[in-house]
């Protein structure tokens, strides 16, 4: 008689185990799939670096168009790998992506840098970065709208890069940033070094540069 | 209706737990307790199936005397097929039909004076289902009493069927209910959740004692035990069950006959459906509080320490899942819904408002095995009856394992707030 109610407890278990043996296979094998392409960019990024010491090292003009080229491709590389790195935060039991959230983070300051020292050495305009600023911690429906916004603009202009930059994760550049352009709402956006509150919809930001498709 | 301010207490006491669940525990954890109690309590069942499967226990060959006693309410459409049913079923003993008219105000009178050979008792005023089944056991002249609804219709052996398993100590004997002619959809869910519940369930609870509640549409009595126990309750709104729970307390055996297939109308709209649940589930509430003193009570054996108790946590499993599925999508809603209304202010086409497809949560997958579970428990409960699962059945046991359960989730969640609130009953 007991033993029914004993079996059935190694049996649920039994279960148990499997399926949180299971959770976890699922939840790692969701983040390594895009902590491989974080990984796989910061070693481009690294490649790039090593150019600008290169130039720091050795003068020499003819890096920049390199530079440009090495550019262009670590620049498709866009937002959407932070909201992958959200979902499966918010979805998996186990896993904890904060550490790829924050290098995720890292790099981008360190691509818009790079493409702002391309600018000022080579004079090269060809990308346009958009500073987006939002808070990761609370929610916030505008940002969600522009977040939405600035994807389709992302989507139509192959020469915008938007880089998205919470506010409260102390990142010291993006504090920097933040207060050099003096961001007290959310979200704002910096565009050549224009800052827009509030949310801005397509059209209105198509107005600030020229859109190459 | 009146809102109690205790109802409005026990809302807000509700909310804190939702809040306490979604900000500080992980609300995913729960998902995943609540699955697994679910499972074990499957499992014991499908252990103690395993146990006693195939043993055959030995039939008395005596056939004493059985007394029908038919309460009728208003049910003039169904009463005349209801008595010919009885008439008709197979008895190798004395029978005899009494069915007491509880005051009906359609042409049920009509109808029952067309039928010859029962007993008729007139009642001039309403008094209740449990009364009439009290007026008709004492005029009753059987050793057993057979109980049925006015909108049952026995298959002509349940009778035979029943009968021999009164052995030792028994004092009830319940049949398998079944959904007579399912034509609408909602019909044919019933018909399989009574399969499960009033098939599997009830014949393994039988094994180990724990019956919960002899069905009203038919179950079997020794006349001799309900006069001893003092009859049906008069004032209880679910009183089959009542008494199940009055014999187990007096220790009395409640057995049951799988093969007695009964077969009964069930409500064929949802909001009758809603209604009949509300009355089951407050019912449930109502005796528990009543014989809330047999609960891990070692006294009474396997009832009272695996069968009560767990059908309560069953009962708070049932309240929980709604609860847990707001708590875990609250929170994503309001923030689409915030998303809508920045949305719209931008004026940019509402084409951007279709959310993208959700990501499953990761402990969601748990409910895979509670759904092959049940998947398990509908195959082994139409073995039962040796029904084919058809393809054509497909659709209710598809709707069954996975929306149904939220829908009775839902109604218990209702239940639960009428009876806090002390609402009027609706039959």
């Amino acid at each position: 008689m007991v033993n029914r109610y004993l079996k059935a407890f190694f049996l649920t278990l039994a279960i148990l185990i499997v399926g949180l043996v299971a959770i976890s296979f699922i939840d790692n094998s969701r983040i390594s799939s895009i902590s491989d392409s974080v990984e796989s960019s910061s070693l481009e990024l690294q490649a790039s670096q090593q150019l600008f010491l290169y130039e720091a090292v050795f003068p020499d003009e003819t890096l920049c168009s390199v530079l440009n080229k090495r550019i262009e491709l670590q620049k498709n590389q866009s937002i959407s790998v932070l909201n992958e790195i959200e979902s499966a935060q918010n979805n998996s039991l186990f896993g904890n992506t904060g550490l790829l959230k924050k290098k995720f983070l890292l790099q981008n300051v360190e691509l818009y840098l790079l493409i702002k020292k391309a600018e000022n050495d080579c004079g090269s305009k060809e990308i346009i970065p958009i500073l987006y600023f939002f808070p990761d911690k609370v929610y916030c429906a505008d940002c969600a709208s522009q977040a939405k916004v600035l994807d389709s603009v992302a989507a139509k202009c192959s020469n915008v890069r938007v880089f998205a930059f919470p506010t409260d994760l102390d990142v010291p550049v993006i504090d920097l940033l933040s207060a050099k352009y003096s961001v007290k709402t959310h979200p704002s956006l910096v565009v050549n070094d224009k800052k827009l509150e509030g949310v801005i919809s397509e059209p209105g930001l198509l107005k600030e540069f020229s859109c190459r498709q | 209706m009146n809102i109690r301010p205790r109802t409005v207490l026990a809302f807000l006491a509700l909310l804190a737990v939702i809040y306490f669940f979604v900000k500080i525990v992980s609300v995913f954890w729960l998902i995943i307790i609540f699955n697994i109690v679910l499972l074990y309590i499957n499992n014991v069942f499908i252990f103690a199936y395993l146990e006693f499967k195939g043993k055959e226990k030995p039939v008395p060959v005596k056939w004493p005397f059985v007394s029908i006693v038919i309460p009728n309410y208003n049910g003039a459409k169904t009463i005349a097929q209801c008595v010919n049913s009885c008439i008709e079923m197979e008895y190798r003993g004395k029978k005899e039909i009494i069915v007491v008219d509880d005051g009906s105000t359609d042409s049920s009178k009509d109808e029952l004076q067309k039928i010859k050979g029962i007993k008729i008792i007139f009642k001039k005023k309403n008094a209740g289902k449990a009364a009439a089944l009290n007026d008709g056991i004492k005029i009753a002249k059987g050793e057993y009493v057979a109980a049925i609804d006015s909108d049952t219709f026995p298959t002509k052996i349940a009778l035979v069927k029943m009968i021999p398993k009164f052995g030792d100590n028994v004092a009830a004997v319940t049949g398998l209910v079944r959904a007579y002619k399912p034509t609408t959809f909602i019909e044919k869910i019933q018909e399989v959740e009574y399969l499960i519940s009033f098939g599997f369930f009830q014949t393994v609870l039988a094994e180990i004692n724990g019956i919960l509640v002899t069905p009203g549409p038919m179950s079997v009595f020794k006349r001799s035990v309900l006069l001893e126990i003092g009859g049906f309750d008069e004032k209880n709104i679910t009183e089959d069950m009542e008494i199940a729970l009055r014999l187990q307390k007096h220790r009395y055996k409640i057995a049951a006959a799988p093969e007695a297939v009964i077969y009964t109308d069930v409500p064929k709209k949802i909001s009758h459906l809603i209604r009949q649940r509300t009355r089951w589930y407050r019912g449930k509430f109502v005796n528990t509080r009543k014989y809330f003193e047999m609960v891990l009570n070692p006294k009474y054996g396997e009832f009272g320490m695996f069968s009560f108790p767990f059908s309560l946590v069953a009962d708070a499993l049932a309240i929980l899942l709604i609860v847990v599925t707001i708590a875990a999508n609250i929170e994503g809603v309001f923030q689409y819904l915030g998303f809508v209304v920045s949305w719209l202010a931008l004026n940019a086409g509402i084409s951007g408002l279709v959310p993208a497809a959700p990501v499953l949560h990761s402990s969601i997958y748990f409910y895979v095995f509670t759904i092959i579970m049940y998947s398990i428990l509908v195959y082994l409960s139409h073995k039962f009856v040796n029904d084919n699962i058809s393809i054509w059945k497909m659709p209710e046991i598809i709707f069954y394992l996975f929306v149904y359960g939220f829908f009775i989730s839902f109604v218990y969640f209702i239940s639960f707030f009428k009876e806090i609130n002390s609402s009027d009953y609706i039959w």
